[in-house]
């Protein structure tokens, strides 16, 4: 049967069967979110051709700015199938109505839930007709949903969501005057207010001068933030009253799942715990560093902020070579993989045909050269070819996110472990193979200070490198752009003919002043412009699934790689190397 | 090689002009754009409006010189020299077109060198042999550009020595215009089908996904001009093409299925 044919209304008609208490059908019906959120950011993209995400929502949900935000779950329609397409009909809708720019302005006091709901009902006629017109399929589906819910005495706010507070809407049309239900702003609170909110406007988060006082004590470490989870404690802020501004990065963030297991817990108030003591320590270390500027692009601006990241470029005390050895030895077979896959890339690469001298003989120049004899010319005698070593002419830049968001695991594996594992096998065959490489780990907090640390010249001994690199521990945020640039001015010193920076990541830019979402995403892709302005070719492999969203809009089509397991690792690195050498012509 | 029956192109800029001013004063011509935009169609067009023979060849990693300008062959005791299709367009007056340059063997920009500038022969050193171009000789050339497709780009250098024609995705309107006149598709479904593909483009430029090129589209009309259903047109036609991924794919039928 065709998706869309669903005779809802058949099923509905044994109402009372599916609405009572049947836990077990209940959860053989329930739709998660999560389940489907791939499937629908990609149909939600493709629909608005913007890069729209989507964050559980407390009920019903809405959009603002980019993200559109669903329930967490949904079973309220007797099937499984018709509780998927309810989903759909949610992603049209927002998509119409975000494109619409139905939804409150941020001017005015900040409306109540009921008048949310009661907005976004009255908008709901203007955005189903453009649905009949445009999508009749799903505006033909919305009418047996609403008729299955009009039964069944669902409240019609599951279909038409309710209204959010956008910056981008001008005028939201206020015929229904929003009464706030959320009480006056005391004045023992001082700064702004703001009725901000990443998952719902329910609550109302001000800004609380002591917390942030209190901010270093209980520091909102990255970890938490890059699972898209917001700690409620407030960053330090370097203005006085950037709340507006910091808006939109909270709009990213995400109110729910705080959901931990103790054990959880437990390690990352110790990653927290360790951060904290680096921050003092590099702080100190900072002052008497010398440091390079780099500016950042601003996106809203279209314009550099000169000077505005301050690069540390740092030394690393070398550990001794067990965990190299270890990462070596229990990589054996995925080393070997990589070793043939290199000899064959160089096979093909290696031919040099039309040789005076050499292994073999090139069959179409045996026959050109009878023939010129025939024909009376002299023939060259350049017949033989061999397989030359040919100078490489590459140099390659890894460049290691060393962020505490890479302290955590996909897929049971430890972010950082798998980076450093892909560089030491790459970084084996590539010294077999006399290809020149370089290896960087960065780190942030702030623009000011700004971490490269090098883990292994150009010219510096491999040997070493491995030392450098098992010595690296997780710490930080992640401003990517930064660390791209400097990369840039080192790779620019090389006289190689091909210069290749690689970045090895979770995928996400994110530090604790504001460099994240679109700023953040917008300022790596101006960074790789900027190199390939330069000639310098780039490319990213991530380890973790939901790099997917935001590494192809930085890094472009076939210019990234997702490593979802380990395993994936030899074929991706042979992969990368073989264009590595393609590119060489 | 002569194109016989008046190839179907419908023009989208100024590129007739242009390419005809380009023959007349023996310029070579690069055409730039994604696939599928009407690049070997339009050269077919304009090698029939010229009536200059056309040779086209495709480039691939593979292609060398000596495909291009040609070889000895063994023939009982003896050998041959067996002209190849440069070869036998300079000595002809024809039109070659060498699609997807780019992607050639290096050599084969090298070969072609003395042939886009005021000398216009091609050297061909097996024999050794000076060709000098016959009149109405032309030389068009094919590159995909966009950092988000391949890898291989072609040198600043070499793109100067042609006059350049960008090609990209007709408008709208222009492109169920294209698609109606290739496959007779009644006008609501190729509406539906160009906005569908317009739809998944947008995930082409946040870099998600390959691109729907006019190829596409026209391939899934025709399937449902000859009676596949719909959706099945274009989910073979249109979609699969496009991904592997299942996640991906199961948003494109999604889509697919709420507009066609
Ligand atoms: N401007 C156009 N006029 C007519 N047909 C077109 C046009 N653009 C695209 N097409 C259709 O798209 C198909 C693919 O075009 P083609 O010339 O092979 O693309 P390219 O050479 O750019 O890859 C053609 O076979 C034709 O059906
Ligand atoms: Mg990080």
């Amino acid at each position: 049967m065709e998706w869309d044919q669903i005779l809802f209304k058949k099923i509905a008609g044994k109402y009372k069967k599916w609405k009572n208490k049947d836990t077990e059908a209940e959860l053989a019906r329930t739709i998660h979110l999560e389940d489907i959120s791939a499937r629908l950011t990609m149909l939600a993209r493709a629909l608005t051709g913007k890069a729209i995400d989507l964050k559980p929502a407390e009920a019903e949900g809405g959009w603002r700015e980019n993200v559109f935000y669903l329930p967490l779950r949904f079973n309220l329609l007797p099937t499984r199938e018709s509780n998927l397409r309810f989903y759909l009909f949610r992603i049209v809708y927002l998509s119409i109505q975000s494109g619409q720019k139905l939804n409150w302005s941020r001017k005015g006091s900040p409306p109540g839930i009921q008048d949310s709901r009661a907005r976004a009902l009255a908008a709901a006629p203007r955005v189903l007709k453009i649905m009949q017109d445009e999508y009749p399929a799903i505006a033909e589906m919305h009418n047996e949903i609403k008729e299955i819910f009009t039964m069944s005495d669902i409240p019609a706010y599951w279909l038409y969501g309710k209204y959010m507070v956008s910056k981008d809407v001008f005028d939201s049309g206020d015929n229904l005057a929003p009464t706030p239900d959320i009480p006056e702003k005391h004045n023992d609170q001082p700064g702004t207010e703001l009725q901000a909110k990443p998952v719902e406007e329910v609550e109302v988060i001000s800004v609380d001068k002591k917390a942030q006082e209190n901010f270093m004590l209980t520091h909102n470490f990255e970890k938490v933030e890059t699972a898209d989870e917001f700690s409620g404690v407030w960053r330090g802020f370097d203005g006085d009253d950037e709340l507006e501004e910091h808006a939109d990065a909270l709009s990213e963030l995400n109110l729910r799942h705080l959901v931990r297991t103790d054990e959880q817990a437990h390690s990352i108030w110790n990653a927290a715990f360790r951060n904290l003591a680096n921050i003092a320590e590099s702080q100190d270390a900072g002052e008497d560093t010398a440091c390079l500027y780099y500016p950042e692009w601003d996106f809203s601006q279209r314009r550099y902020k000169p000077d505005f990241c301050k690069v540390f470029v740092k030394n690393i005390a070398a550990s001794d070579l067990s965990y190299a050895q270890k990462c070596i030895a229990e990589n054996q077979k995925n080393l070997q993989a990589l070793r043939r896959k290199f000899a064959q890339i160089h096979q093909q690469r290696r031919m040099v045909k039309k040789l005076p001298d050499g292994e073999d003989i090139d069959m179409d120049a045996v026959v050109d050269w009878f023939a010129s004899l025939r024909s009376g010319h002299t023939p060259l005698e350049n017949i033989y070819f061999a397989k030359r070593k040919k100078d490489p002419n590459i140099a390659i830049l890894f460049l290691l996110d060393i962020s505490l968001s890479t302290d955590s695991y996909a897929d049971g594996n430890r972010i950082l472990d798998v980076e450093k594992q892909a560089v030491t096998l790459f970084g084996e065959v590539l010294e077999e193979y006399k290809v020149e490489f370089a290896i960087g780990g960065f780190y942030s907090k702030t623009r000011n200070h700004c971490v490269f640390q090098n883990l292994k010249g150009f010219n510096e001994s491999w040997t070493l490198g491995k030392r450098k690199l098992s010595a690296v521990q997780p710490q930080g945020y992640t401003r990517i752009g930064p660390a791209l640039r400097h990369s840039k001015t080192i790779i620019q010193q090389n006289a190689a003919k091909q210069k290749w920076v690689i970045l090895l990541s979770d995928g996400k830019p994110n530090d604790y002043d504001k460099y994240e979402g679109r700023y953040g995403i917008a300022d790596v892709k101006q960074a790789l412009r900027e190199m390939h302005e330069n000639h310098i070719q780039t490319y990213a492999i991530a380890i973790e699934s939901t790099a997917r969203y935001y590494l192809p809009e930085m890094f472009g089509q076939n210019h990234y790689n997702i490593l979802s397991h380990p395993d994936m690792l030899v074929p991706s690195l042979a992969v990368l190397y073989r264009r590595i050498n393609n590119s060489q012509t | 090689m002569q194109i016989q029956k008046k190839p179907y192109y419908k023009t989208v800029g100024k590129e007739l002009e242009v390419f005809t001013h380009c023959f007349n004063n023996q310029l070579a011509v690069l055409l730039k754009g994604p696939t599928g935009t009407g690049k070997t169609r339009f050269v077919e067009y304009m090698a029939h409006q010229l009536n200059v023979p056309l040779i086209t060849v495709a480039c691939h990693e593979e292609t060398s010189a000596t495909d291009l300008t040609g070889r000895f062959i063994l023939k009982g005791a003896e050998t041959r020299w067996q002209d190849g299709p440069l070869t036998t367009a300079v000595r002809n007056g024809f039109i070659i077109y060498l699609d997807e340059i780019a992607e050639a063997r290096p050599d084969v920009i090298v070969a072609i060198h003395s042939l886009t500038d005021h000398r216009r022969y091609l050297f061909v050193d097996k024999l050794p042999e000076e060709i000098q171009a016959a009149e109405k000789f032309m030389l068009v050339a094919s590159y995909n550009p966009g950092y988000q497709r391949g890898f291989k780009e072609l040198k600043p250098s070499t793109r100067q020595r042609f006059v350049s024609l960008a090609f990209n995705y007709p408008d709208e309107i222009t492109e169920r215009e294209i698609i109606e006149n290739e496959t007779g598709i009644d006008p609501a479904s190729s509406k539906r089908l160009v906005k569908l593909a317009n739809k998944i483009r947008n995930l082409n430029e946040l870099g998600l996904l390959e691109t729907v090129s006019t190829r596409l589209i026209v391939d899934a009309a025709k399937l449902i001009k000859s009676g596949l259903p719909k959706r099945l047109a274009v989910e073979v036609g249109m979609v699969q093409p496009l991904t592997d991924d299942d996640e991906t794919l199961e948003a494109l039928k999604d889509l697919s299925n709420m507009m066609i």
